[in-house]
C-alpha cells in the first residue's frame, strides 16, 4: 500500500520524499484537529460527574 | 504472489494503527493538555480582569458607602462566573468555573452542577472537573488533605473553604452534591463545596469526591490574605 503511494508520487527520490513528508504532515494535523477530539469523548476517563437524577433537593439556596 | 501482498498489506496496515495510537497519545498528553490547559489561564487571567474593573453601578449614590460585598448572581448555561483555586495542587493552581456540567463546559475547566448553591451560600455548590485529559486539572486530586484550602474567588468575594475528607464512591452517587452532602433532603444550615472528578486516574468507574466546608468569605476589596494560597508543606 505504501510502495503503491511511492510510485505514485511524482518526481525524483528528493521530490518524493518531500511529498511524502508534507502528505504525513497533512494527515497529523487533520488528526490533531478534528480526529483526534472527535474521538476522545468515547474514552472513559471523561466522566468526572456524579449522576442519579439531579437531586430534587435543591432547597432554597438560590433566588 | 498474491498471498505476499496480503501478508504485506496486513503488516502496513497494523503498523499504521500502531502509528496512530501512538500519534493519540501524543495529542492527548502533549498537544490537548498543553493547549487546554492554556486556554483555561486564559479564561483565568480574563475573568481577572473583568472581576477587577468596577463594576457598572446604578449610578452615584449619595455619599460613598463602602460596597458591601453584592450577592451572588445565578450564572446563566455556560458562564464563567468564578475561579477555583488549590493551592495544594500549586500556588499558582487556578482553573475557571463555568455554569453546567456537560462535556462542552467541563472540557474548558471546571463547571458547577446547576441547581447546587452559590459561591459561599448556604447548602452545597457542587463542582465537577477533569482528572485525566482536558489539561489534567485535577489529576493530583488525591494530594489533597483535609485542612486544606479550597479559594472560590467571584466577582464579589474570595470564599475560603476548608477540606473536611474525601471519599470514593459509584458513579450514580449524586446525593454527595445534595445540600447536605451525603443526606439528601435535609435543610442544610450549613455552606459546602463538593469537589467531583473521576477515580481512578484514566478511568471512570468510580469518582473521586472532595468534601469542603466554608471558613470565611472575605469581600474582594479586601484581598485575599497571601497565606491562603501558600502550598501546605506537609505531604
Amino acid at each position: 500500500m505504501y510502495a503503491a503511494l511511492w510510485r505514485r508520487l511524482p518526481g525524483g527520490r528528493l521530490a518524493k520524499s518531500l511529498s511524502a513528508l508534507a502528505l504525513f504532515a497533512v494527515t497529523v494535523v487533520i488528526l490533531f484537529g478534528w480526529v483526534f477530539p472527535a474521538v476522545a469523548p468515547l474514552l472513559p476517563f471523561e466522566d468526572v460527574t456524579v449522576q442519579g437524577q439531579p437531586s430534587p433537593h435543591t432547597v432554597s439556596t438560590q433566588k | 504472489m498474491s498471498i505476499r501482498i496480503l501478508v504485506r498489506t496486513v503488516g502496513e496496515l497494523l503498523l499504521t494503527a500502531g502509528l496512530l495510537v501512538g500519534l493519540f497519545v501524543v495529542w492527548l498528553l502533549v498537544w490537548q493538555a498543553h493547549v487546554q490547559d492554556a486556554g483555561q489561564a486564559d479564561a483565568v487571567s480574563g475573568l481577572e480582569r473583568s472581576f477587577a474593573s468596577p463594576a457598572p453601578s446604578p449610578a452615584p449614590s449619595a455619599g460613598h458607602a463602602p460596597a458591601a460585598t453584592p450577592a451572588e448572581t445565578q450564572p446563566k448555561p455556560g458562564e464563567l462566573f468564578a475561579v477555583l483555586r488549590i493551592p495544594r495542587l500549586g500556588g499558582d493552581w487556578a482553573k475557571p468555573v463555568r455554569e453546567g456540567v456537560g462535556a462542552d463546559v467541563l472540557a474548558d475547566g471546571m463547571g458547577r452542577y446547576p441547581g447546587t448553591a452559590l459561591p459561599g451560600a448556604i447548602g452545597n455548590i457542587g463542582i465537577a472537573g477533569h482528572r485525566s485529559g482536558h489539561g489534567n486539572p485535577l489529576l493530583d486530586v488525591d494530594l489533597i488533605r483535609p485542612g486544606d484550602v479550597l479559594v472560590l474567588e467571584t466577582k464579589s468575594a474570595y470564599n475560603v473553604y476548608r477540606v473536611v475528607r474525601h471519599e470514593i464512591v459509584a458513579p450514580d452517587r449524586s446525593d454527595v452534591v445534595a445540600p447536605v452532602p451525603e443526606r439528601p433532603g435535609v435543610k442544610p444550615t450549613e455552606r459546602w463545596f463538593t469537589l467531583t472528578t473521576c477515580s481512578p486516574r484514566w478511568g471512570n468507574t468510580s469518582r473521586y469526591i472532595v468534601f469542603s466546608k466554608l471558613e470565611t468569605t472575605i469581600p474582594r476589596a479586601q484581598g485575599l490574605p497571601a497565606a491562603y494560597l501558600t502550598t501546605p508543606k506537609d505531604l
